[in-house]
């Protein structure tokens, strides 16, 4: 102990130059993670004072909340959905970009992959809120143009389509952030493992299935916990396409959460949603850092 | 004196200077105004017609006046709910040293100490009026009476946006289908029918996004449907009169009262009325209503695709000079529910949705007392509101006429909607103001599957009668001066 003391001492202006990120990484990450977790046992509207009300929050969430039940089912789907994706598609494409032999049009490719991460998310929405606009929408038109205009219809405003709708938000689902962990995973392999593999006659899907893929598993761990994440907490594309609506159809935890916090004033409600979106996400990075290891932790 | 020692003195002369100058700089008292529908701006090539500035000029005006005070508009972001924005402002006392609030919400909040109380400075006279000797003086009564708090005495905001409602419809689609505007609810879906076989769509109404198209019809029904009940649920005997402001001729409190004696009950078949008539005349919207937006439904109508479509004041401007209108259009009020229609209507004609609810409520968060700005702020306040400044600001926008007693210069297409406040408004309300926000949202959730048929009318009403006496609850626990029980 004393001697970590020393060390502390010795190398203060490290640590002191440590300390404004710290303490920062405090106010703005850990003191609201703590601050809604104590408000989660509150009746709080944000202003006047909070009642205290135990773990009447987390049963009335839990137990009796219809809006919650159907909130969780549809994250489940998204969630399940999204993280699928997001570990194959973007793979496939990176797996595409890598095999090109050819540097230049490998290079215009990858580019071609990464632009569509500087146009900013709202645009993106909004062009998908078109596309789906039942009067003017490029999928219905696109419907009636190939002769299926029985399938025309309010894809944002029927009940069996909304999620669904949802779903498909972002086809042809290839994130650039994703795309590009997983090329750089599949560049960071050394040439030789593949010329020892091309004379064994490990080739083509072969090759991709025994020795790309479990060597870039670091990434795909990655890629898994980010993308159940964002799936998670995710709620603004839902917010600006639908509101959660018509009904509750496509309502999820994230999306009530903030409707509890600013729009009912219900802060402590709000806070204990937060909660247990926090609780499931620390469980399932634990499931993942504990029982997927990529081939470099196994060793 | 070493060198460090020497570098630690520059150092802290420079910012010393520039404290200095900063002060010199900060001398200015800047008035942040959050102008919402008023926000000046340059117009877009994508505009189709021009966006309010006249708040500019009056800025200009004002700064020369008082060199000291540098005003500053905002306005709530792109594509945010704007009282969700205010209200994230208010909680935080971020809140800009006057925004904008419905009357409605700031009464809701008033308890939290959010806003200043107007109502001694309304007594002091408004020097930018000639000869004013009390600033009140120069609103008409409707605005002093809309923005009273609940306890009678407080006014924590100025609503001086007076704005109304009519159907809006496309004279040529009438003229080809040969229907007349209609005056009874049996006539208004008459002619929908027509209109429908004659290939067009009747009725633009959006489902999506915000709520205001849904409420505004419900409400005018059910003050048809429960026009009869109306003294019952006030807990009176006789009759109820409509007033100019909206569901205040029974109050939030005899609204509770009545729903906890179940006088006011969704399981009472004259109340589930107003629902059928609703779903009846949905089957004359456009295909997909439920995922329509208000901008949508706007297209919809301009384009000429669609006959007729509810709107505010607020539309008066883009219908008149949007390029891509390419008709005639005109304006009705809505029609009135009979005996043809309905067992339970009186004949009454269609309350009026509207009142001192549209641009303009302006409010003084408490925050600006806290930062010593207050003055100032009601000093710019009783600039902008003076006829001669408001008048042709408001003309500028073109979406609500200043309820002031002056009157020249007013622009006229504003007047239809004045005029329809004189049958007075909707006595009641629970769907989106009379009650909590949560049941609002439940409501119109619950509405949207009936409409979707994934809900009878049975099953809508029981959900809705229990998130109602939910509302009803939560409204005792929050005003136990009321002392009622739950």
């Amino acid at each position: 102990m004393k001697s970590l003391l020393e060390e502390i001492v010795k190398k203060r202006n490290c640590y002191l130059l440590l300390l404004p990120t710290f303490v920062l990484l405090f106010i703005f990450e850990y003191y609201p993670v703590f601050s809604a977790i104590y408000n989660s046992f509150f009746d709080w509207d944000g202003f006047t004072s909070p009642r205290y009300v135990g773990l009447n929050n987390f049963i009335q969430l839990i137990f009796k909340d219809p809006v919650m039940s159907v909130s969780a089912k549809n994250i489940t789907i998204l969630t399940v959905f999204r993280v699928l994706i997001a570990i194959t598609i973007p793979l496939i494409a990176a797996e595409l970009v890598f095999n090109i032999f050819n540097m230049k049009i490998a290079y215009v490719y990858r580019a071609l992959f990464v632009i569509p991460m500087v146009v900013p998310s709202m645009v993106n929405l909004l062009v998908w809120k078109f596309v789906y606009n039942p009067q003017y929408g490029l999928l219905n038109k696109f419907l009636k143009i190939i002769g299926l205009s029985s399938l025309c219809r309010a894809w944002l405003g029927d009940f069996s389509t909304t999620l669904y709708a949802i779903l498909f938000l972002g086809f042809p689902w290839i994130s650039s952030l994703w795309f590009l962990i997983f090329l750089a995973g599949l560049q960071n392999i050394s040439p030789d493992i593949f010329d020892a593999a091309k004379i064994d006659g490990v080739t083509g899907l072969n090759r991709i299935r025994f020795i790309d893929i479990p060597l870039i598993l670091g990434q795909a761990k990655l890629v898994l916990i980010l993308s159940t994440i964002n799936a998670l907490q995710g709620y603004v594309g839902i917010m600006v396409l639908t509101s959660g609506g018509p009904g509750n159809s496509t309502m999820v935890p994230g999306l009530y959460l903030y409707n509890n916090a600013f729009y009912f004033n219900k802060m402590g409600y709000a806070c204990s949603i937060g909660v247990i979106l926090f609780s499931i996400l620390l469980l399932l990075t634990y499931i993942n850092l504990k029982y997927i290891r990529s081939s470099e932790e196994s060793q | 004196m070493s060198k460090s020692v020497k570098v630690i003195s520059v150092v802290v002369l420079i910012f010393f200077i520039l404290g200095i100058c900063s002060i010199s700089f900060a001398e200015k008292k800047v008035i942040r105004m959050d102008a919402r529908e008023y926000y000046p701006r340059e117009r877009l090539s994508t505009d189709r017609w021009n966006p309010p500035t006249y708040l500019w000029r009056l800025e200009k005006e004002y700064e020369t006046l008082h060199p000291d005070i540098d005003i500053q508009f905002i306005r709530p972001p792109e594509g945010m709910d704007a009282d969700v924005w205010l209200t994230t402002q208010l909680t935080g006392g971020t809140t800009p040293e006057i925004s904008e609030q419905l009357f409605s919400e700031v009464n809701r909040n008033a308890y939290k100490g959010w806003y200043v109380d107007l109502a001694p400075f309304l007594e002091k006279p408004n020097p930018y009026v000639k000869d004013n000797k009390k600033w009140r003086d120069i609103f008409l009564e409707i605005a002093i009476a809309t923005g009273k708090a609940p306890d009678g005495k407080s006014q924590y905001v100025l609503p001086i946006g007076i704005t109304g409602t009519a159907i809006f419809y496309n004279k040529d689609i009438f003229k080809k289908v040969g229907v007349k505007v209609p005056g009874t609810w049996k006539e208004f879906i008459d002619i929908q029918a027509k209109i429908k076989q004659a290939g067009y769509i009747p009725f633009a109404f959006p489902m999506a996004g915000e709520k205001m198209r849904a409420n505004w019809s419900l409400r005018t029904i059910q003050d048809m449907i429960l026009d009869s009940k109306m003294a019952e649920i006030k807990g009176v005997k006789g009759t109820v009169k409509r007033t100019a402001i909206e569901a205040s001729a029974i109050s939030q409190k005899e609204l509770v009262q009545a729903i906890k004696k179940g006088v006011y009950s969704v399981r009472d078949p004259q109340w589930q009325e107003q629902l059928r008539l609703f779903k009846e005349w949905s089957k004359y919207w456009e295909d997909g209503y439920l995922g329509v937006d208000s901008q949508g439904a706007y297209m919809l109508f301009i384009n000429g695709q669609t006959a007729m479509m509810y709107e505010s004041a607020a539309q008066i401007k883009p219908i008149e000079v949007d390029p891509l209108r390419k008709f005639q259009y005109g304006l009705f009020y809505f029609p009135r529910i009979t005996k043809e229609s309905s067992k339970y209507a009186t004949g009454i004609s269609a309350a009026a949705v509207g009142g001192v609810t549209g641009a303009g409520a302006w409010i003084i968060p408490s925050t600006t007392k806290d930062r010593g700005l207050l003055n100032e702020a009601i000093d710019w306040l009783m600039f902008i509101t003076a006829p001669q400044n408001y008048i042709p600001m408001a003309n500028d926008l073109g979406a609500a006429a200043p309820a002031l007693k002056a009157r020249k210069g007013l622009d006229k297409r504003l007047e239809p909607f004045v005029k329809s406040l004189e049958r007075g408004v909707f006595r009641v309300e629970s769907f989106y103001r009379g009650l909590t926000r949560e049941y609002a949202e439940s409501f119109y959730q619950i509405l949207q599957q009936y409409l979707a048929d994934k809900l009878t009318l049975q099953q809508a009403c029981d959900q809705i009668q229990i998130e109602m006496e939910k509302a009803a609850n939560a409204l005792i626990d929050a005003r136990p001066e009321w002392g009622i029980k739950k």
